[in-house]
Formats: structure tokens, C-alpha cells, sequence
């Protein structure tokens, strides 16, 4: 059975309270930052260890935090995007519920690394449990003298606060981030300036998954080294992977980066009714659709690039053969139709028109040229918007209809899904 | 000048929350909070207010209200109902679900139920698959819905 590294304590009670989390070794990591190393040794072991950005960019953190100004006079702010919002994501609201203090461990040394005196938490306005659970831990922080004007009794001073989002997905993209963290409406900027150089009020800002962060203190104690030892050459540690859909025990799992698609759904417990065999893969609503031949894919940030998908946040929704592909494409496509902040004219036009497209293919009032149209308005999107989202809304209509075709022929030319063959060349 | 609207309790918060950030315009968002907190929703005063407090037009805060959806910007029922019915809800028949709510309740998505009870609407992924299909009331997951009982069971603990 593969290390376990950041669920490692998910059984032990209480371990959201700072004296568990201190009895299992937490804090040790920040105390040995803080007292045997400089922040500019901290950002090099990052960089060594290759911890790869865990929110669904996959950018090398350390490099990341490299890119800040060095002048110890400039203010810098570290921003925790806890807004998970991929449909399918889960691990990031384990994570803060079970053991917020892991996370905010994570967020202090960063802070430490980068020369940040305020790190802000900015969380999903839903994850109402896991916000009080942070609340608690950061609270508990200061009383110990932990966050405040001396860290652990050093000269090193940090504040930390909890910010609360309230219902956007669009807010979860970096520069939107930054934006809902000021006070505005949660739209995308235009980049560069890069976040590094001006993010959160005009001022040098790293902005960090919660996953990524939560890996740092074990970086730390343990070394690079240890980190490289897991997972993929190319994508070292481990992933807290979101299994739902068509399996026995939907949940989070941590894995060694690099577990294939097929072996996750077996520790998911297999296939939900073993009569229904697995047709699709939707690692999220954005990467483009994995069909089942694809399963044996290591989930890496690479591996999975490599066959023209993307990895993201470790969502995986499983669907058998029982699910309509044309149907959960209309439904992720309407999701980003709802969402797109409408900054953008090929994204916020783009994503309600195939949305309308793809709801007269599902009513039985499909043309056969709708096909080839939602490509075309597909790549028309694809890149040509401020932010990733014009860009997500491709994914699942491109490759569905690269893969999936003969259902799209299928339902246009009036058969409901799982209408036989042979009933069909029958003319039936 | 017209009687203030809010409370000298959220008045006296939202001021407090001014000083917590390095630009007091970060307390927006938890301004709006508060006022859905004392007023059950966002009204267009309150808004006005709100920026009379945080040095923002009215037009400003409305702009930022209503770009996010968990301010509600009109009165709704005493417990909002939100049934998740994305993807991973969605393999896991949620279908059903909407449908034995919306029948029970007697009330259209995004409709207040003729008591005043529940305000139900559809939402996006909320982040708890493994409990699907689910829904949520007042932010507290119920799930796996996967019978009638269970969905009569989460609606029973609200009145």
C-alpha cells in the first residue's frame, strides 16, 4: 500500500484541533523553517522537490514563488484559492475539514518563503463546515502565538484571515481570484502583469491551491528526496484523487501521482453494478472526455496531456454504460454556459449557443450539420478568451464528438440512446 | 436623510471589518453577508448603504452583488433548498430527486413553497459528490438520496 502523505492522519480524532495536530508532529515544519533555514532555502527545496501546482495548472510552485521581487520593503501577499469548483472536485473540502491546520501550516511557511506578512484564504461561499473549521484553526493559531507579531516567538510577523466567496465557479481562475479577494465582481485580468508581479491590490502575489499547499510542510520536514521518490519522475508526490460517479464507494483517495484511471476505480471499489461496464471517464467538466480505452492512462499532470486530456483538480467521474455521453456534455456545457463571467464575447456567446445546440440533439431535433457546428463554434472559442473557461467549454464537445460520433449520428437521426444496431440498419 | 436601514450592530461590524484589510474595500463581500444575515436578503437600500459605509456608489455595490449568487436579491423562503445537479449528482440519478422535491413541496425550481418554508432552486457541483445524488439546506448536505424516505427525511428536519 503507497505512502500516505496528506490524508495520512484522516482517521485520527480531533486532528482539527492544533493540540492533536501538534501531538502528530504538526508545526514541526514551520519551527524548522523558521529557525534553520532562510525563506530563499525554503523556495529552493520546493523547487527540488518539483511539487507541481495541485489546483489543475499543474506550474511548478517553487519556480512560482521564484518570480516574486526580492526587496524585503515591498509588500506581498500569499492567496490560498480554496474556491474548488470543478464539478467532480472534493479533496480540497477534505482537506480543510479534516485537518485545517495542515493547510494553514502550509500557508505560513509559504508566506515565510515568499516574505508575505498577509495570507488570505479565499473559500468557496458553499463550504460553510469547512470555513468554520479554518476559522477555528486560525483562531487557535493566534492564540498560541503562532500567527500574529512574533510566529513562535521570532521576529517573523504573519497575519492570516479567512475570506469568504459567495457562488461563483468563474472566481476560481487566479486573476478572478484576486478580484472577488478586493471586492469586486470575480472576472478574470488581462495577464501580463502576471499575478507575481501585480496580483492582490496592485502588489507581488503568489496564489496557491490548497493541495499544493498542504504538501509543503512534508516537503520540509522530509526532504526532496523523499517527495521525488513518489509518484512520476516528471510529477513527484501524491494526488488526492475525487472518485464519484458509476463506482461502489465514491470518495477521496490519495494515491501516488501516476496511479493508472483503471486501478482508481478498483480502490473505488470497481464498477458501481458490474452489469455496466465503464463507457467514460470526465476528470471535471473542462478536460476533454476520456473514453474507456484511455483507462489504463497513469493520472499524471503529463501522462494524461500527453493523450490530449488534462489531469485538473483529480476529479474523475465514472460513467457506465448506462449514461447518455450527449447528455452529460449538454450538462457540463450548460454548467459553463451559467457560469462564463461574460467578459469575453467568444465565451459568453459561445457557451449558450452550443448549450442550445446540443438541447435540440438531446430532444430529437437534431440536424445532421449540427455536428460539424458545434466543432466549428468550439474552435472559434478555444484561446480566444481572457481565462481558461471559453476554453474548458470545448473540452467535453470536441471530444465527444471525436469519440462518441456515432452517438451523436445516433440521437440526430431520431434513436434514443441504447437503440441496437441492428434495429437501427433495419431502419426500424 | 432618511432613517438608516440596517442595524447599529451591522453598521458598527461592517465599520470593524473596514480595518481588517490592507484596502477596506475587501469587506464588501462580508458586508453583504451581514446585511443577508439581518435582512434575510440584499434589497437595493441596503446596498446604498452598504456603500455609503465602505465609500462606494450604490451602483458599485449592485454591480458586485449581483455578479454572485449566494446573495439572495430578493426576500426568499426560510430555508433555502439547493439540489445539486451536475455531473457526478447526475450519474447518480438526481433526476429523481428533483422530481419527488418539487412534487412534495408543491413549488417550481426557483420557487418559494406556499408557506414560506423553502426556496428551491438547482445548483452546481456543491463539492460532496460522494454523497450523491444530494442537496443541501441552509449549506447542510443530505445525501445519498436514493429513495423517497430519505429526501422526506432531510425535508422534515426544517420547518
Amino acid at each position: 500500500m503507497a505512502e500516505l502523505v496528506l490524508t495520512k492522519h484522516r482517521n485520527v480524532p480531533d486532528i482539527e484541533r492544533l493540540d492533536v495536530y501538534e501531538r502528530h508532529g504538526g508545526y514541526t515544519a514551520l519551527r524548522k523553517a523558521l529557525t534553520e533555514m532562510q525563506p530563499a532555502q525554503v523556495t529552493d527545496l520546493v523547487i527540488k522537490a518539483n511539487l507541481r501546482g495541485r489546483g489543475g495548472a499543474g506550474f511548478p510552485a517553487g519556480r512560482k514563488w521564484s518570480f516574486l521581487p526580492k526587496d524585503p520593503a515591498l509588500d506581498k501577499y500569499l492567496l490560498c484559492n480554496a474556491d474548488e469548483g470543478t464539478p467532480g472536485a472534493f479533496n480540497n473540502r477534505l482537506l480543510m475539514e479534516f485537518s485545517p491546520h495542515q493547510l494553514i501550516e502550509g500557508c505560513m511557511i509559504t508566506s515565510y518563503a515568499i516574505g508575505a506578512k498577509h495570507a488570505f484564504i479565499l473559500i468557496r461561499g458553499e463550504y460553510e463546515y469547512a470555513r468554520r473549521r479554518l476559522q477555528a484553526a486560525v483562531d487557535e493559531a493566534y492564540a498560541k502565538g503562532y500567527l500574529g507579531a512574533s510566529v513562535m516567538g521570532t521576529s517573523y510577523k504573519l497575519d492570516m484571515l479567512v475570506q469568504r466567496g459567495a457562488g461563483s465557479y468563474e472566481v476560481g481562475e487566479e486573476t478572478a481570484l484576486i478580484e472577488c479577494m478586493e471586492g469586486s465582481r470575480g472576472q478574470p485580468r488581462q495577464r501580463p502583469p502576471f499575478p507575481a508581479i501585480k496580483g492582490l491590490y496592485q502588489k507581488p502575489t503568489v496564489v496557491n491551491n490548497v493541495e499544493t499547499l498542504c504538501n509543503v510542510p512534508h516537503i520540509v520536514n522530509n526532504g526532496a528526496e523523499w517527495f521525488l521518490a513518489i509518484g512520476s519522475p516528471s510529477c513527484p508526490g501524491t494526488k488526492v484523487f475525487s472518485i464519484s460517479g458509476n463506482v461502489k464507494n465514491p470518495e477521496n483517495y490519495e494515491a501516488p501521482m501516476g496511479t493508472t484511471f483503471r486501478e482508481l476505480i478498483e480502490i473505488a471499489g470497481g464498477m458501481q453494478d458490474p452489469k455496466h461496464g465503464l463507457k467514460a471517464l470526465m476528470l471535471g467538466s473542462e478536460p476533454p472526455i476520456l473514453p474507456a480505452f484511455q483507462q489504463d492512462t497513469p493520472a499524471d499532470i503529463d501522462a494524461v496531456a500527453k493523450i490530449g486530456s488534462a489531469l485538473g483538480a483529480g476529479a474523475m467521474i465514472v460513467l457506465d454504460d448506462r449514461q447518455c455521453i450527449i447528455d452529460f456534455t449538454l450538462r457540463a456545457t450548460e454548467f459553463f454556459a451559467h457560469e462564463s463571467c461574460g467578459k469575453c464575447t467568444p465565451c459568453r456567446e459561445g457557451c449558450p449557443w452550443m448549450s442550445k445546440i446540443l438541447q435540440r440533439i438531446e430532444a430529437g431535433l437534431g440536424r445532421m450539420e449540427d455536428i460539424d457546428l458545434l466543432a466549428g463554434i468550439a474552435n472559434n472559442m478555444a484561446g480566444k478568451s481572457l481565462c481558461a473557461l471559453g476554453e474548458f467549454a470545448t473540452g467535453p464537445i470536441l471530444s465527444s464528438v471525436k469519440y462518441f460520433r456515432e452517438d451523436y449520428e445516433r440521437h440526430i437521426s431520431g434513436y434514443a440512446c441504447h437503440m441496437p444496431r441492428e434495429l437501427m440498419a433495419a431502419g426500424v | 436623510m432618511s432613517a438608516p436601514l440596517l442595524s447599529e450592530a451591522t453598521r458598527a461590524r461592517i465599520t470593524e471589518l473596514m480595518g481588517r484589510y490592507p484596502h477596506p474595500r475587501s469587506a464588501l463581500l462580508p458586508s453583504l453577508y451581514l446585511v443577508q444575515e439581518e435582512k434575510g436578503f440584499v434589497s437595493e437600500e441596503s446596498m446604498a448603504e452598504v456603500g455609503d459605509l465602505l465609500h462606494l456608489t450604490a451602483a458599485d455595490v449592485k454591480s458586485v452583488a449581483s455578479y454572485y449568487t449566494m446573495f439572495a436579491k430578493k426576500p426568499v423562503g426560510r430555508h433555502m433548498l439547493e439540489i445539486c445537479t451536475n455531473l457526478a449528482c447526475k450519474a447518480r440519478d438526481c433526476d429523481s430527486v428533483v422530481s419527488h422535491v418539487l412534487k412534495t413541496l408543491n413549488v417550481e425550481l426557483g420557487g418559494t413553497t406556499a408557506d414560506g418554508r423553502y426556496t428551491v432552486e438547482e445548483v452546481e457541483c456543491l463539492g460532496q459528490c460522494e454523497f450523491a445524488p444530494m442537496i443541501e439546506i441552509d449549506l447542510e448536505p443530505f445525501g445519498p438520496l436514493t429513495t423517497p424516505e430519505r429526501i422526506d427525511a432531510a425535508l422534515a428536519r426544517y420547518s
